[in-house]
């Protein structure tokens, strides 16, 4: 008797599992890094150099600062003195600090140019690195100067170390650290546009009913304008980051869903 | 459908849809709430990359990106259902300018695995699920029952797939009454085990004394809703879906590339009947708003989605209170794509199940269970996500207070 009770039982564990199927694992199966899984929630932004000096190559995921104080420095510099946030406070570098740099900067002739970066500003990022055993993340920005509608573009960038106590990310799930990151960064949804998922698409760009969740029903935006001679990343703020890019070398196709903006060495030469 | 447009007393826009006096929707900056017409409530908030949706308290899910794999994103969902988190993968991808999610394994079985599933087995194998005495299986006897015998894994496949939705929509509608969910099965010990046997004689004996009760649902069950029609259409869709998993176990290791607009698979001809995976309301050309919950199947008749993203569909099977058999509506395509996805879960948990219980219980002996790498990495559930829904159900339940003070009690 004892071995069919244990039949049954068997039947309990197994319909249990039909219900939690997650419970299945690949043996041996790989896992994705913290690194990689917040790499595919911010889309770096791709940086190149045409005649007037530095230009966005491929837009990045849009973010908007949520603290001031962040201090960037011009696209050239090659170092960047890092800001610190550690529970929930900007630290900025300190005076001395700025001076020792000054300093340096004047011994080769150069005064260097700071920049403090605003609550509401748009920036892209750059990079991230992940330092597990200092528990530190390092977001890496770059200004969006055609989101914060900055002529002549300065390209502002800096570099913002994440500090958590010591042993958190050990533990911490990337939600847990992509939350502490949206308290200085969060996701630009002011277009409605393609803003997550490593540039491919946002969940709010479908349609969905009932089964997998209804679309925001936003209110039609204002008309948006494309001009020839605009620069990749002024399109990129009107009309949110492209479907699809289309790389020819010199000539860039960025795809809409309803529309194609081409570009010739950065600027829009053509609209279908 | 009348909409009103309000600013609430925080000071948020929103527009609120009203049916027959009663709100339908809400749809704020990153929130949308939507009530079926039984009540049921369905949030969605995307923020900072997030996207939470809540079925219901204390269910739903909470997706974000997750991996990026030549030039593909894939997103994980990470479900919290019965005080559990399960994460799963998907792929973005688009088709006629619409967003789709395609569920991505995480792992695959040996070629050789899925073509033991696929072939018809050496004879009959009679099974016992020891449902009986379940309450689930008590309130949904009359819409269902089990093959008597299963001649291939797809059958069995079958049932088991359809007792996992019947089960969930069972503690769905107790969890909705603000009812305790009771432990998955109370089967009595001694009925299921004594009713069991491996030995084809014995078991057919059994059958005959205990057919009814046993096999056919509970006594005095009449001819169960889900004719085998319906259900050897279903068996014949997990026989495909065998078929593309032992393909695609075969190619696992070529690397995958694009992210182009592609088909998606809830609008391959393969694929017709399909299995409701959630509550969903129907406004049928013919007649009144009616609702599909949780195990009702209905069949693919468009081949394309129209303007709308939406396809025409058939119901074919239907619990009471439900969409009569018979009725034809439009389904958003990504909402067929959505019971496609859970299929696949299903079907997933189905062959773990067969591989567990290969040689034991009637089933013939499995060849390699064992399983290799799959389009992606498993992603590992979000501790956040029960935090995430509750957070969820609060700032729904102020925005709907809101909404009620705002909208002159409309």
């Amino acid at each position: 008797m004892r071995g069919r009770i244990e039949v049954s039982i068997q039947v309990v564990a197994l319909i249990f599992a039909g219900i939690a199927p997650g419970l299945a694992a690949a043996q041996g199966a790989p896992t994705v890094s913290l690194a990689d899984q917040l790499s595919a929630q911010y889309t770096m932004v791709k940086m190149g150099a045409d005649s007037s000096g530095p230009a966005v190559v491929e837009p990045g995921t849009i973010l908007v600062i949520q603290k001031g104080g962040i201090l960037g420095v011009p696209y050239g510099d090659i170092s960047i003195v890092p800001t610190k946030y550690q529970d929930g406070k900007i630290q900025s570098p300190n005076n001395l600090t700025m001076k020792g740099i000054g300093h340096a900067f004047a011994r080769f002739g150069k005064q260097q140019t700071t920049h403090l970066f605003q609550v509401g500003d748009k920036v892209y990022p750059s990079k991230i690195e992940v330092n597990q055993a200092a528990d530190k993340v390092i977001l890496g920005i770059i200004a969006c100067d055609a989101c914060n509608n900055t002529n002549p573009p300065t390209f502002y960038k800096a570099d913002l170390i994440f500090q958590f106590a010591k042993g958190y990310m050990a533990t911490a799930s990337p939600p847990q650290v992509m939350d502490v990151i949206a308290q200085v960064f969060t996701i630009d949804d002011s277009s409605g546009g393609d803003q997550q998922g490593g540039g491919n698409g946002p969940p709010g760009n479908q349609a969905q009913g009932a089964q997998g969740g209804p679309p925001p029903n936003q209110p039609p935006p204002p008309p948006q304008t494309i001009q020839l001679g605009q620069t990749t990343d002024e399109v990129v703020a009107v009309l949110g980051q492209p479907e699809k890019i289309v790389n020819l070398g010199a000539k860039k196709i960025y795809v809409y869903k309803d529309l194609k903006v081409t570009f010739l060495k950065g600027k829009v030469s053509d609209v279908e | 459908m009348t909409s009103r447009s309000i600013t609430t007393r925080s000071g948020a826009h929103v527009t609120a849809n009203y049916r027959g006096g009663h709100v339908r929707s809400i749809q704020a900056h990153n929130m949308r709430i939507d009530h079926g017409m039984r009540g049921n409530r369905r949030i969605t908030t995307e923020r900072n990359g997030r996207r939470v949706v809540s079925m219901g308290r204390g269910r739903g899910y909470s997706e974000r990106a997750y991996y990026n794999r030549g030039g593909r994103a894939y997103y994980q969902r990470t479900y919290y259902y019965g005080g559990h988190r399960y994460a799963y993968a998907y792929r973005g991808y688009y088709y006629h300018g619409y967003r789709y999610y395609g569920y991505a394994p995480a792992y695959y079985y040996r070629p050789v695995y899925y073509g033991w599933a696929y072939n018809p087995w050496p004879a009959p194998v009679y099974y016992n699920w020891g449902w009986a005495g379940n309450p689930w299986y008590g309130s949904y006897g009359y819409y269902y029952a089990p093959y008597p015998a299963y001649a291939a894994a797809p059958y069995w496949l079958t049932d088991y797939m359809m007792a996992q939705q019947l089960q969930a929509a069972y503690e769905a509608g107790l969890a909705a009454q603000g009812e305790s969910v009771p432990p998955s099965l109370l089967v009595s010990p001694e009925l299921t085990a004594g009713l069991w046997s491996d030995d084809l004689l014995i078991s057919n004996n059994l059958q005959v004394v205990y057919g009814a009760a046993f096999y056919a649902g509970p006594a005095g069950a009449s001819q169960p809703q889900v004719s085998k029609e319906v259900k050897d259409a279903l068996a014949e869709e997990i026989k495909q879906q065998i078929a593309a998993d032992k393909t695609a176990a075969a190619n696992s290791n070529q690397a995958v590339s694009g992210s182009g607009d592609e088909t998606p698979p809830a609008l391959s001809p393969n694929f017709r009947y399909f299995v409701v995976a959630s509550d969903l309301d129907l406004s049928p050309d013919s007649g009144q708003e009616c609702q599909l919950t949780q195990g009702d199947v209905i069949y693919r008749a468009g081949d394309q989605p129209d303007a709308d993203n939406n396809v025409d569909v058939i119901v074919k099977s239907s619990k009471k209170d439900d969409c009569a058999v018979g009725t034809k509506a439009a389904v958003g395509a990504n909402d067929l794509q959505e019971m496609y996805n859970q299929f696949r879960v299903s079907l997933e948990a189905g062959m773990k199940s067969l591989a567990e219980n290969s040689g034991k219980n009637g089933i013939p002996t499995a060849p390699d269970t064992s399983t290799t790498a799959g389009e992606v990495p498993a992603p590992t559930p979000d501790s956040t996500v029960d935090s995430d829904l509750q957070q969820q159900q609060k700032d729904a339940d102020q925005l709907e207070s809101e909404v009620k003070q705002g909208d002159g009690g409309q």
